[in-house]
């Protein structure tokens, strides 16, 4: 089994750690029955037939 | 805590503690919705993939009722106006291994804190706001309070 044989510096682990984002989810606003609430595109059609809750 | 738009301003805050989720993945989701209007935030962390964004969207929600029922804030024009994750306890577990050995497994907790400021103006908002900056066309980062860069010591 493969295992480090130095210790990882503090530098590279929050140089590392740093590029751990979370992407945001693009949101488009969606107008059902007069109320207008976000919902990401790929669930457009979905929010626009009355299928998410 | 003061807020970061000024002292002035009334803020309403909520926190989450103990909550089984390890800092570092809570810290993940809850950079996504600082400075963003509350409802943008709440929708964003309902559609996000992180399980983390579950009990962050609690908080969130909970300071935004907080803002609306004790200081009579409009809840229209909340923005998240500080966010940040500070760790609990960590539970110890023990994993036996072979030949007489034992690993630790540490569950670590997390303490979620969301703070919540009314914006009166679409302008204060863009000023403060990296999303609104992007979206009237303003370059460059949001201006926040200076903060002395010290914490932690001077080197």
């Amino acid at each position: 089994m493969a295992v480090p044989k130095r210790k990882t510096s503090r530098s590279n682990t929050r140089s590392r750690r740093s590029q751990w984002k979370a992407a945001p989810v693009p949101l488009v606003p969606v107008t059902v029955d007069g109320v207008v609430r976000l919902v990401p595109q790929k669930l457009r059609k979905a929010a626009e037939r009355g299928l998410l809750p | 805590m003061t807020s970061q738009l000024g002292q002035e301003t009334p803020v309403a805050r909520a926190t989450a503690r103990f909550v089984s989720v390890t800092p570092m993945k809570a810290r993940r989701v809850v950079d996504m919705i600082r400075y963003l209007p509350t409802d943008e935030a709440l929708a964003l962390l309902r559609f996000t993939p992180q399980t983390a964004s579950e009990p962050v969207a609690k908080v969130v929600a909970s300071a935004v009722a907080n803002a609306e029922h004790n200081l009579q804030l409009d809840p229209a024009a909340l923005v998240v106006s500080a966010a940040f994750v500070d760790e609990g306890p960590t539970l110890k577990r023990i994993r036996p291994r072979a030949q007489g050995r034992a690993f630790r497994i540490n569950k670590r907790t997390s303490h979620i804190t969301v703070e919540v400021t009314e914006v009166s103006s679409s302008a204060e908002l863009a000023l403060r706001s990296r999303k609104a900056r992007r979206e009237t066309g303003q370059s460059g980062p949001a201006t926040q309070q200076q903060k002395s860069n010290t914490r932690g010591g001077t080197r």
